[in-house]
């Protein structure tokens, strides 16, 4: 279980501090789905770096990250270079900039299968990445290992790396937009890659998009980010049927419905921007862009937990 | 009014000094499309497709190999886009068909103010002079939900949105007919792309602007469009009225692109996408889905599939429908 408590991050820049994460906590269970929607600067990627470990611990202001009991924040450049690929690995947004143009395929792959089993000779290195090829359907593994980054499609790439990250059995896998760069009619086949991926290997995967859409068809779990804070937290299919929290509601009559005509039905939009990042509004973060707010919205709003887990943040009753 | 009559548009695969020619993509593979006045037409399709190399063509961006486009203003006056010569007629072309670039941040110079964006376009079509310039500019900003103090803050200063706002002010300015939108909510987050398109809905029944709406996005181009064409492979699969698209489309490839839209994929179809998006730098010969499509045999591959009219308004290139 991946837990995450409390968790702000900050960055020092020119206009001032930009608060990334104001204090965020979730957990992610295995076998299950995680799907992360926000919008640009609502501090979804932010999340996913953190949990690799990746951000500079001056940023980390406070909170914790345990993965199966193991504190992330705490742990030197080596012990995290250890659990990184064989306990926790993830997906990048564009493929074609993931990779690196001047190594091969089978370089790439020996590259991350030597580095959890040095004592893996060659040919098994060989042989374990064809098979991962094949696991996600790349036609021709064989000759695939000698080709270069740019020999292979988008589509293809992405596979490539979704291959990559479980090559060493990971529990945990974050995909952060791994969909944004790539055409619709691809999109559905990485999709159903991953879902297997995850029955499979009963991974947990944590699933950051902005498509509202897209959320629908992969997540067993939503949740609901907005500049740097939690809105809303439940089960995919009661969010999206009964969502809680009214910028979870706007996102949602904000996209048109696949069939809907502007001559029959008129799109709600939210009014109004994302907050500025470096001064986000006090209490509710969508306050002033929300038709319920109240005075009150703008002192201090606090997560509300009902039952299943389910939460919102939001001083309306349901 | 706009009549595109199979139009072809190719581009060598190399360029620079040491570039071989001989080797060409294969962008636009004889398109034939008419938008009437006061119409939006959705194009979707996805990258690659040539959907905006289409829609530059219309705005005179690039020059086309063969083929027509005739485009007929309210007044009367018939233009042919990419084959003016006169300078005084492609200033009149230009500022009644405008273009909305999809970036707003890339496409509006960090470092001029927003009255120098919007009035730069209106000095050349000599349409207004200095001072009515700006008081149109005013007028445009106000238009799009901006406010006149914006006119001296550059680009810079304004969120995503509100730059896309500013982009569509500039287009509106020199009073077009004809808008080509390629791509306009892409860039934007979900909360703003509403606003944009609720805005766009709001001022071609202001204006009566025609609008040629190009986007990778189903659900939205079929929401905003009256009449929805759908590209794979620099051909034109299918068209259809927008509210027809979603449900009754025909052709095998718009039943692929909008089962991955609304996630009931069409097993038949997946399975036999091994292949990925047509690979455009070989001529097309015969129909550029086939080597995707379930439903292929041999005469598809060899012949190229004509636009056959199902029902009213409702057409469709593949041989296997009829």
């Amino acid at each position: 279980m991946i837990e995450i408590k409390n968790l702000r991050v900050e960055f020092e820049t020119e206009k001032g501090t930009l608060k990334a994460l104001r204090g965020i906590d979730f957990q992610v269970f295995p076998g299950e789905i995680l799907g992360i929607v926000g919008e640009s600067g609502s501090g979804k990627s932010v999340t996913a770096t953190s949990m690799m470990g990746l951000l500079p611990k001056r940023v980390v202001k406070s909170g914790e990250i345990l993965i199966d009991g193991t504190s992330v924040l705490s742990l030197s450049r080596n012990e995290l270079s250890k659990i990184r690929g064989n306990k926790i690995s993830m997906i990048f947004q564009e493929p074609g900039r993931s990779f690196d143009p001047l190594y091969s395929i089978g370089k790439t792959f020996s590259e991350t299968l030597l580095r959890n089993n040095p004592a893996l000779s060659r040919e098994q290195c060989n042989n374990k990445s064809i098979e991962l090829l094949k696991e996600v359907g790349i036609p021709n593994p064989e000759e695939r290992l000698n080709n270069f980054p740019h020999q292979l499609s988008g589509g293809q790439l992405q596979r490539v790396m979704i291959a990559l990250a479980v090559a060493a059995n990971p529990s945990y896998l974050i995909a952060d937009e791994p969909t944004t760069a790539l055409d619709v009619t691809i999109q559905g086949r990485i999709v159903r890659l991953l879902k297997e991926m995850k029955e499979k290997y009963n991974l947990a995967v944590i699933f950051i998009t902005h498509d509202l859409s897209l959320i629908q068809s992969i997540a067993d779990k939503i949740l609901v980010m907005y500049s740097g804070l939690v809105l809303e937290y439940g089960k995919a299919a009661e969010v999206l049927s009964n969502p809680l929290h009214p910028y979870t509601q706007g996102l949602l009559s904000s996209i048109p419905r696949p069939g809907a005509n502007y001559r029959t039905e008129k799109l709600v939009a939210i009014p109004g921007n994302i907050p500025d990042p470096t001064n986000p509004p006090p209490g509710c973060p969508f306050a002033p862009r929300c038709k319920y707010a109240k005075d009150i919205c703008r002192e201090n709003v606090s997560l509300k937990t009902l039952q299943n887990n389910r939460q919102y943040r939001c001083i309306r009753e349901v | 009014m706009l009549e595109i009559n199979s139009l072809y548009k190719k581009f060598n695969l190399e360029d620079g000094l040491f570039a071989r020619y001989g080797r060409f993509v294969y962008a636009v593979n004889g398109v034939s499309i008419k938008i009437n006045d006061g119409e939006t037409y959705g194009l979707v399709g996805e990258s690659g497709c040539g959907k905006s190399t289409l829609s530059r063509i219309i705005a005179g961006i690039y020059p086309y190999d063969s083929g027509e486009i005739k485009f007929t203003s309210k007044s009367g006056e018939t233009f042919f886009p990419g084959c003016e010569k006169k300078s005084d007629r492609i200033k009149n072309l230009r500022k009644t068909i405008r273009y909305i670039f999809q970036d707003p941040a890339k496409s509006l110079d960090p470092r001029l103010p927003i009255s120098e964006i919007l009035t730069e376009g209106v000095r050349w079509s000599g349409q207004f002079n200095k001072k009515e310039a700006l008081e149109q500019a005013k007028i445009m900003l106000a238009a799009v939900g901006l406010s006149p103090e914006d006119l001296s803050r550059r680009p810079g200063d304004f969120s995503g949105g509100q730059r896309q706002r500013i982009s569509i002010a500039r287009a509106l300015i020199t009073k077009p007919e004809f808008l080509l939108c390629d791509e306009v909510v892409s860039a934007l987050d979900v909360s703003v792309q509403s606003q944009i398109i609720n805005l766009l809905l709001e001022l071609k029944e202001k204006y009566g602007i025609t609008i040629l709406f190009i986007s990778h996005d189903l659900s939205v181009v079929s929401y905003i469009s009256d009449r929805v064409g759908v590209m794979y492979g620099g051909m034109l699969m299918e068209e259809a009225p927008a509210d027809k698209i979603m449900t009754e489309h025909k052709h095998p490839y718009t039943k692929l692109l909008y089962s991955s839209v609304t996630g009931n994929s069409q097993k038949a179809i997946l399975e036999k996408n091994d292949t990925e998006v047509a690979n455009l730098v070989v001529p097309v010969s015969g129909c550029p889905f086939a080597n995707r499509c379930p439903m292929s045999d041999s005469y598809c591959r060899e012949k190229v599939a004509q636009m056959k009219e199902i029902s009213a308004g409702h057409k469709v290139a593949c041989h296997k429908i009829s």
